[in-house]
């Protein structure tokens, strides 16, 4: 089974990029104290593909992106679009409670390429941003 | 009477469907900019697995 679908509840071990795993289970506990906490899953037919979650906390400006995995397969239907279908969302969500940009929190270092690709860019305090687009 | 407006979870995930699919077949360039992207790079150039966090 893959490690997205075991969805631990413990904090993630960390084994390298493809074998991380990430505290699913805890992000309803986090919406509770985070009400503009928005997150999304992916699927293709039954298959899940990818997970995010995304939160403004307490700007009013920018949305984060706190965690976002992609199934740990490489040959899942939605291999290679994870993130745009995730940004996609995100952006419009974003454009709903007025936030003007999107920040990648701590991106993966091996993921940093495609975020530029997408749009994104280091800002001068470092952080990898990029405006939204109403 | 009032007619129940229950609606068995098959057909509401096909009525969720068509919608999406509705939308999607609408959507503006802008608003696929990510997905336009993603898709003229390949699959192969999204990392497997952790992408942020």
């Amino acid at each position: 089974m893959s490690p997205l679908l075991l969805l631990p509840s413990k904090p993630p071990i960390c084994g390298g990029d493809e074998a991380t795993l990430y505290p699913w289970h805890d992000v309803h506990q986090w919406k509770q104290a985070d009400i503009r906490g928005f997150d999304v899953s992916l699927w293709f037919d039954r298959e899940l593909c990818g997970l995010c979650y995304a939160s403004p906390r307490k700007s009013k400006l920018c949305i984060k992106i706190v965690i976002l995995e992609g199934k740990p397969d490489r040959s899942h239907p939605l291999r290679g679009t994870v993130a745009a279908l995730a940004l996609t969302a995100i952006e419009n969500y974003a454009i709903l409670i007025g936030c003007t940009e999107i920040e990648v929190q701590e991106p993966a270092a091996a993921a940093i390429p495609l975020y530029e690709s997408l749009g994104f860019g280091f800002d001068p305090t470092g952080r990898l941003v990029i405006g939204v687009e109403r | 009477m009032k007619k129940s407006k229950h609606e068995p979870k098959p057909m509401m995930a096909a009525r969720f469907q068509a919608e999406a699919r509705e939308v999607l077949a609408k959507r503006s360039g802008k608003r696929s900019r990510f997905l336009d992207v993603a898709l003229s790079k390949g699959s192969d150039f999204e990392p497997v697995g952790r992408l942020a966090g």
